[in-house]
């Protein structure tokens, strides 16, 4: 049985615009972020999620329904921050002076400044990881991927995320030593 | 089970993807050794930080998608009216480098006597036009008429 998504996807196929909207409308923010945490580029992010679905509904006709519609979807989203990555890697120019969207607490300006600050240092932690690293952090720490899940967005087996993780997780935990020994 | 193989477990323990068997296992372990249990409180320490970052709210929407689907399609559109080659680009690349190169070795090798070194005499240009010998004589004398050669009253200038 089609879950949901991959039924949308059919309909769209067959020339259906607002199933192809609907799958725009419940995804569109998930694949914007993954990008995101993948590059840290806000603007960067939107620029690849448009790219994706504009790929895909070029090429709606000749979908088939051989894996669900959302691993389609996260594999194209992945290669395409998979290689922005890449590209940022080459000319070091990820843009960390991007605003970050804080939830304000409360009445508290002081405490606001200082969960930024932290914020910054996280994700200046994530990006300091090999993007294949942190692409598999992102789709499960974020995006609550399973590891099988998060192979097939990556277009690998369980065994090499298992590894991924495994690295990601003792790099992730050096880049971030001095935030957690100070709170000890 | 010894503490490098909880160690190496450690990661997949985490998120919760060890069989139940494992993870007991795993738990017992850490119940019972500091050093491994200090080493799973600080990568999930670290883990929680990841929640420190927030997400992005998205600006565009679908109307920015409809927008870019009539750019992409603007754009093979305008790609279709360039006239394309025959061959692959890089196929016709390398015809263009191996006439020019050509071009020169045969410059190169070519022996020198092939190439004319002074101008052709009147009689040889005369008979590559097809003029008669009066024709060639008519127009040496009006030339030398217009030019003063044989005017006698105009000065010759001394040599």
């Amino acid at each position: 049985m089609l879950d949901y998504d991959t039924e949308l996807m059919l309909r769209a196929s067959r020339g259906e615009n607002a199933a192809f909207q609907e799958l725009f409308d419940r995804h569109y923010k998930r694949a914007v972020n993954i990008a995101y945490r993948s590059i840290g580029d806000s603007d960067l992010a939107e620029d690849i999620a448009m790219d994706a679905f504009a790929r895909i509904y070029e090429s709606r006709r000749s979908f088939k329904p051989t894996a669900k519609f959302t691993t389609y979807l996260y594999r194209i989203v992945v290669n395409l921050s998979i290689n922005a990555a890449k590209r940022q890697k080459t000319i070091n120019n990820i843009n960390l002076d991007d605003s970050l969207e804080i939830p304000a607490s409360g009445s508290n300006p002081g405490q606001t400044i200082i969960r930024e600050d932290l914020a910054r240092k996280v994700r200046q932690a994530v990006l300091s990881l090999p993007p294949s690293q942190r692409i598999a952090l992102v789709l499960t720490r974020y995006e609550g991927f399973s590891h099988r899940e998060a192979a097939e967005a990556i277009g690998t087996s369980v065994g090499a995320i298992e590894s991924l993780l495994h690295r990601a997780k003792l790099n992730l935990y050096k880049a971030l030593k001095s935030i957690i020994e100070s709170e000890q | 089970m010894r503490c490098f193989r909880v160690r190496a477990l450690l990661s997949k323990y985490l998120d919760s993807e060890l069989v139940e068997e494992r993870y007991d296992e795993v738990r017992e372990h850490l119940a019972k050794c500091s050093a491994c249990r200090a080493e799973e409180a600080a990568l999930r320490r670290a883990l929680d930080l990841l929640q420190e970052w927030p997400g992005t709210e998205p600006q565009l929407g679908y109307d920015a998608l409809l927008a870019k689907l009539n750019q992409r399609q603007v754009a093979r559109q305008s790609s279709v009216l360039v006239p394309k080659l025959p061959v692959p680009r890089w196929v016709a690349a390398v015809m263009v480098t191996t006439s020019i190169a050509l071009g020169v070795a045969l410059g190169i090798i070519l022996p020198e006597d092939n190439i004319p070194t002074s101008p052709p005499s009147e009689q040889q240009v005369a008979s590559a036009m097809d003029l008669h010998p009066y024709d060639v004589i008519e127009a040496s004398l009006i030339y030398s008429l217009t030019n003063g050669d044989l005017n006698p009253t105009r000065e010759r200038e001394p040599r």
